[in-house]
């Protein structure tokens, strides 16, 4: 029996090569590609989420590990999808109006591509009516808003207030995070959920999602 | 009357404005500095560094502590009035003081979202290697070149340069706030060498000390300032004012 514990830990190391051998060595050992992702990836991106938390890691440690588990998961994904494995769910991120930094924003969808969902990321700036359009059109479980300034958190006040006007806000779950938000704006501006850090996306979109 | 007894405790990035300001200034005015560094570490650090001075003014020598700082991100939520008044700018952050307003400042960001602000006071304590930050980096963002290579190896600091590079990749312009300081003139052109080597375009936006010299002058009203009583603490109001007092 192959010992994968160490994909686990190149990720958590952000070990980019390592990871990514391990991944094809584990694949050609017939290992199954959704228990690799769910018995070792996620987990692993759960532990960097923790030290995260606990002032462990910064965000260097977080780049460099959602670089890890993206190498791996070029290489699984395109075997769920001929597997029929379906996405956990599907994320609509970007940044608000306004808003044009997106590290954040960007390790927030790696996280959620390595938690098993389908990510549709809609860049920067993104306008209110575009969130609206993703769900519309793309049928998206969560709208996650990102914002990195106080001078543009207000942005995701109006994007609710659009989803609402354009009557999906009941189709949809809204999360937001940045570094100026608390939880406290997220209950003010009515959202579904508030994400402290990138680190803890997957759990926060399991929460919403119920 | 005797003149108001006040100690403004201010970012270094003011210090060109604040020496011409505190000559005419209409309080009894004790300034006190603190390093741009702080600004680029989470916000926790910055917060506990200002209660740390408000915690130890001898407070018997004035009558007011007023903070040349914005909301900066969220760096000065929570932090505690103790025994003296505490006087703050509804501001977002320096570059919204050095406009006059935040109504002008967020014009200017509505009319270009991806617009980098420089001011003197910037341009003075460029790092070394003069290479641009997010104006709200974290730990390690401000690590450069070498420290990434003696922390995480030769690959993964290339890829973290790369990755750092990328939060520039969306602004289209350089605006530099133009504020009659020593030495304007030389830092006016430093920062438009620095559009021109990112290509952006460069753009001199006058800059206006009104909002500043209310501070030091003690004309506080309250549609532009908070002023916290003793014992009470900074929170998010989110509204128009920005910020508002909470009990402690």
């Amino acid at each position: 029996m192959l010992d994968l514990q160490p994909l686990h830990d190149a990720i958590l190391n952000g070990d980019a090569k390592t990871a990514k051998a391990l991944t094809e060595q584990a694949l050609a050992a017939g290992v199954a590609p959704l228990k690799l992702v769910q018995d070792y990836m996620v987990p692993a991106m759960g532990e960097v989420g923790r030290r995260f938390e606990c002032n462990e890691y910064f965000v260097p440690e977080l780049l460099l590990a959602a670089r890890a588990m993206k190498g791996a998961l070029e290489l699984i994904r395109p075997l769920l999808t001929a597997s029929g494995v379906q996405p956990v769910g599907r994320v609509a991120v970007g940044t608000v109006k306004g808003d044009l930094h997106d590290i954040g924003k960007n390790l927030v969808a790696a996280m959620l591509e390595g938690g098993g969902y389908e990510v549709i990321d809609l860049g920067v700036n993104v306008a209110p009516e575009q969130f609206v359009a993703a769900v519309k059109e793309k049928h998206v479980h969560i709208v996650a808003l990102s914002a990195l300034l106080t001078t543009t958190m207000p942005s995701m006040k109006t994007t609710i207030e659009a989803l609402k006007q354009a009557g999906v806000r009941d189709q949809v779950k809204v999360v937001i995070g940045g570094a100026p938000i608390t939880q406290r704006y997220a209950d003010e501006i009515g959202a579904d959920g508030y994400g402290e850090s990138a680190a803890g996306a997957v759990a926060l979109a399991k929460q919403v999602m119920g | 009357m005797s003149r108001q007894r006040l100690l403004l405790v201010a970012c270094r990035v003011f210090e060109r404005e604040l020496e011409v300001l505190a000559r005419t200034a209409k309080t009894e005015l004790q300034l006190h500095y603190i390093e741009i560094a702080l600004h680029q570490q989470p916000g926790a650090q910055l917060r506990a560094a200002l209660q740390e001075e408000i915690n130890t003014v001898p407070e018997e020598d004035y009558d007011a502590v007023a903070l040349g700082y914005g909301l900066c991100n969220r760096g000065l939520v929570g932090l505690k009035a103790h025994g003296l008044p505490v006087v703050i700018p509804r501001a977002h952050d320096c570059l919204g003081i050095l406009l006059g307003s935040s109504q002008r400042y967020l014009a200017e960001l509505e009319k270009q979202p991806g617009t980098y602000f420089q001011s003197c006071g910037w341009i003075e304590h460029l790092p070394a290697d003069r290479t641009l930050r997010p104006l709200a980096a974290g730990e390690g963002l401000s690590l450069n070149q070498e420290e990434l290579v003696a922390r995480y190896g030769e690959e993964s600091a290339q890829f973290l340069m790369a990755e750092y590079a990328k939060f520039t990749q969306h602004y289209k312009r350089l605006a530099f706030i133009a504020t009659p300081v020593a030495k304007a003139d030389e830092r006016e052109r430093k920062a438009a060498e620095i559009a021109q080597q990112q290509g952006w375009t460069f753009e001199r936006l006058p800059g206006d000390l009104t909002w500043l010299q209310r501070l030091v002058d003690g004309e506080w009203n309250d549609k532009d300032f908070l002023v916290l009583k003793p014992h009470e603490k900074v929170a998010l109001s989110y509204g128009d004012g920005l910020i508002s007092a909470e009990p402690a």
